[in-house]
């Protein structure tokens, strides 16, 4: 068992020189001492399982012991969780202060202790154990200032002065007693606001806050091991109106770089109706990751994860009906043969639509298609009896009926292969009431 | 300096960037077979380049572009990668590309309305390595630095890249390493004309057949008088022109292009 006490420090808010909201960690103006170390808490979720409220009213306790190795020894997590504690918007200075020990009531003495914790817990000050505040005074009298020598005193006349209560503390702190803790639970949906310090504009600012509102969101992930697909930020400006912006990734992520280009992608193109104050991040439905599976020899695996990166990015900044996958319909009109789809954002998209080739005829057998297609067919002048496309075409192939919805909106249309006067070969239909369209291009 | 001068054999050997004036430059650069054996035979490298851009001109759309590139194409969705169509300016029709043997779900199509976004979509593409190859469509104008950063950003590209621009930047300098006129022919012929390479120049365009994979449309015969020559247009071209175009390093062939 090794547990690490992390104690914050009390609030020293100087909003003056950060402009998102808080140097002391409390991101709105209504939130209490205590949810914010609940929040600490879950941040802290990331690095193991057991997480729990301290002693202290300001400490949180990880029990870290199991996942030494996962985060490359204490030393390595220690730095880690410093610097998270710093990027989390906590002050440098005075900074939270960290210690460990054998249990969770160690830690926790020699965290309001400050010694190194390699220091001989004989020596620890009665001060810095809650359960005996209340006998300080008659301990002091006594002529007792440190652990030590209060533990070499007999224990059936320190248990009438003190209480039972106080002794089962100090046995639990010592590992003489069990020390059972209920570890704090990831919520189920993810919600937290950031307020900023005066309402603005300023991308850098707002994406600024909306990194930091990632970051315990991405914590409260990894705590799950599951990844989003969909996070809304809410801006908050005015009274009671705000403004969403929603970013959807093509798989289950739970990369901070990733979902933050993302963002940031997505900032650049929109236009917000006002300044903000508050910034609110939800994220409610998540999924779990699946392991990177490794292929055996690289490549296409890869490229696949990099062309739905690439379409992710492109979706963000263009709209996601500007990334579009071609399908095969089954229908003799031409122009719903063949139909432009929104990729969806699965990546898996379905291939229930497309035509399949079992029993369709070898394609020098069919009638030829062009190769684009006009959005609309364009109404061609007739000139010379001829129809007239950037000169006179001259048909080529042909006539190829097509008469087909005579349920809904008829279509009768005789195609042409054509010649333009450059030599490209353009494909134009005849309606039945002889005008002329061009429909397509043989690219 | 005593020295002997070195072999002009060895000198090559220095860098891949070197070739001789009278060859090409086919060393260290992956490429895909056209499946036209007498453009390969003019392609340094012996086809289709990856990883640098190659740009084809193009006075309009519909003069046979899909069908010169489907045999690359068809051979690098073989491979199961995807190609990208970035910006086509009119919609890519299914059953022909299942006629020319190009499953459509291989194709992914990129729209984008502003010019900006199209650059911008263009450089990410580029950047994402994740297409078996890319074909996109700049409109007017391009200027010859995104040119310039779109070559280097495609250096780390595994598939080759397709810039279709229009005939008429043929006068402005570029610089992708291969540019190709593209000019319609009497059916199924197309003449590719190559304006620049890394290689000596070719001033006779190569004509390439393009059948449609569709039988109902037979070669013209009726009227041979009408088919104009394929005439190959000589360079014509003074020292100052070539300096005014800007082509320090690969070589230009022809200057101007009459269709």
């Amino acid at each position: 068992m090794l547990w690490i006490a992390c104690q914050f420090p009390a609030c020293a808010n100087s909003p003056d020189r950060d402009p998102i909201a808080p140097r002391s960690v409390r991101l709105t103006a209504e939130e209490s001492f205590e949810s914010v170390r609940l929040r600490m808490g879950q941040w802290a979720l990331q690095f193991t399982p057991d997480v729990c409220l301290g002693q202290w009213p300001n400490s949180l306790l990880l029990e870290v012991s199991p996942s030494l190795k996962l985060w490359g020894g204490l030393q390595a997590l220690l730095t880690r969780l410093q610097a998270g504690w710093l990027s989390l918007g906590w002050p440098r200075e005075p900074g939270v202060q960290m210690a460990w020990g054998p249990t969770p009531r160690a830690a926790d003495w020699r965290v309001a202790w400050g010694a190194p914790s390699d220091a001989p817990l004989a020596d620890l000050p009665l001060r810095c154990i809650p359960e005996l505040h209340s006998h300080l005074g008659s301990l002091a009298r006594m002529g007792l200032a440190s652990l030590g020598p209060l533990l070499r005193l007999p224990r059936a006349g320190l248990t009438r002065r003190l209480g039972p209560l106080s002794l089962q503390a100090l046995d639990a702190g010592l590992g003489r007693r069990p020390d059972p803790r209920t570890p704090l639970q990831p919520p189920r949906v993810f919600e937290q606001a950031i307020e900023l310090a005066q309402p603005s504009h300023d991308r850098a600012l707002l994406t600024e806050g909306c990194r930091r509102l990632l970051q315990g969101c991405v914590a409260w992930l990894q705590a799950q091991q599951c990844g989003l697909r969909e996070a809304s930020f809410y801006f908050h400006h005015g009274h009671r109106e705000q403004h969403l912006v929603r970013i959807g990734l093509a798989d289950p992520s739970c990369q901070i770089s990733r979902i933050q280009s993302l963002l940031h992608q997505r900032l650049e193109q929109e236009r917000l109706p006002a300044a903000a104050h508050l910034i609110r991040l939800e994220v409610s439905v998540i999924e779990p990751l699946s392991l990177e599976t490794l292929d055996f020899f690289g490549g296409a695996h890869r490229g696949s994860d990099q062309l739905r990166l690439l379409c992710e990015r492109l979706q963000a900044r263009l709209g996601d009906h500007q990334v579009l996958r071609i399908h095969l319909h089954d229908s003799h009109q031409p122009e719903s043969a063949s139909q432009l789809t929104p990729l969806k954002s699965s990546g898996a998209d379905g291939h229930s639509s497309v035509l399949q080739a079992r029993d369709s005829p070898p394609p020098s057998a069919l009638p030829p298609r062009p190769l684009w297609l006009l959005e609309a067919p364009l109404a061609l002048p007739i000139r010379a009896n001829k129809p007239f496309y950037e000169g006179p075409l001259r048909l080529r192939a042909g006539p190829e009926r097509i008469e087909t919805d005579w349920w809904s909106s008829p279509l009768r249309r005789d195609y042409f292969v054509a010649e333009t006067q450059d030599q490209r070969l353009v494909w134009v239909f005849r309606n039945p009431s002889h005008e002329w369209f061009l429909h397509g291009l043989f690219g | 300096m005593s020295t002997a001068p070195r072999p002009i054999q060895e000198l090559v050997q220095l860098h891949p960037d070197l070739w001789q004036a009278s060859g090409q430059a086919d060393r260290g650069q992956a490429a895909v077979p056209s499946g036209h054996p007498a453009l390969d035979a003019q392609l340094p490298g012996g086809g289709w380049p990856s990883g640098s851009l190659t740009e084809l001109l193009v006075r309009a759309l519909g003069v046979g572009e899909l069908r010169l590139l489907a045999p690359a194409l068809r051979r690098l969705a073989h491979s199961g990668r995807q190609i990208l169509l970035l910006a086509p300016p009119q919609l890519p029709y299914g059953p022909a590309l299942a006629a020319l043997g190009l499953a459509p779900e291989q194709f992914l199509v990129v729209r984008a309305k502003q010019a900006a976004d199209r650059l911008w979509a263009l450089e990410q593409s580029l950047k994402s390595d994740s297409f078996g190859a890319l074909l996109a469509w700049l409109d007017e104008p391009t200027r010859p630095e995104h040119i310039r950063r779109f070559q280097l950003a495609a250096r780390h590209a595994k598939g080759p890249v397709f810039l279709f621009r229009p005939l008429a930047v043929q006068v402005q300098a570029s610089a992708a390493p291969l540019r190709l006129a593209l000019l319609p022919r009497q059916y199924p012929g197309l003449a590719v004309q190559l304006l620049k390479r890394r290689g000596p120049v070719q001033a006779d365009p190569i004509l390439v057949n393009l059948p449609l994979p569709s039988r109902a449309l037979r070669p013209l015969q009726e009227h041979p008088s009408q088919a104009p020559a394929l005439a190959p247009v000589r360079p014509s071209l003074s020292t100052a022109q070539i300096q005014g175009l800007g082509h320090a390093l690969d070589r230009l062939s022809v200057p101007s292009l009459r269709q």
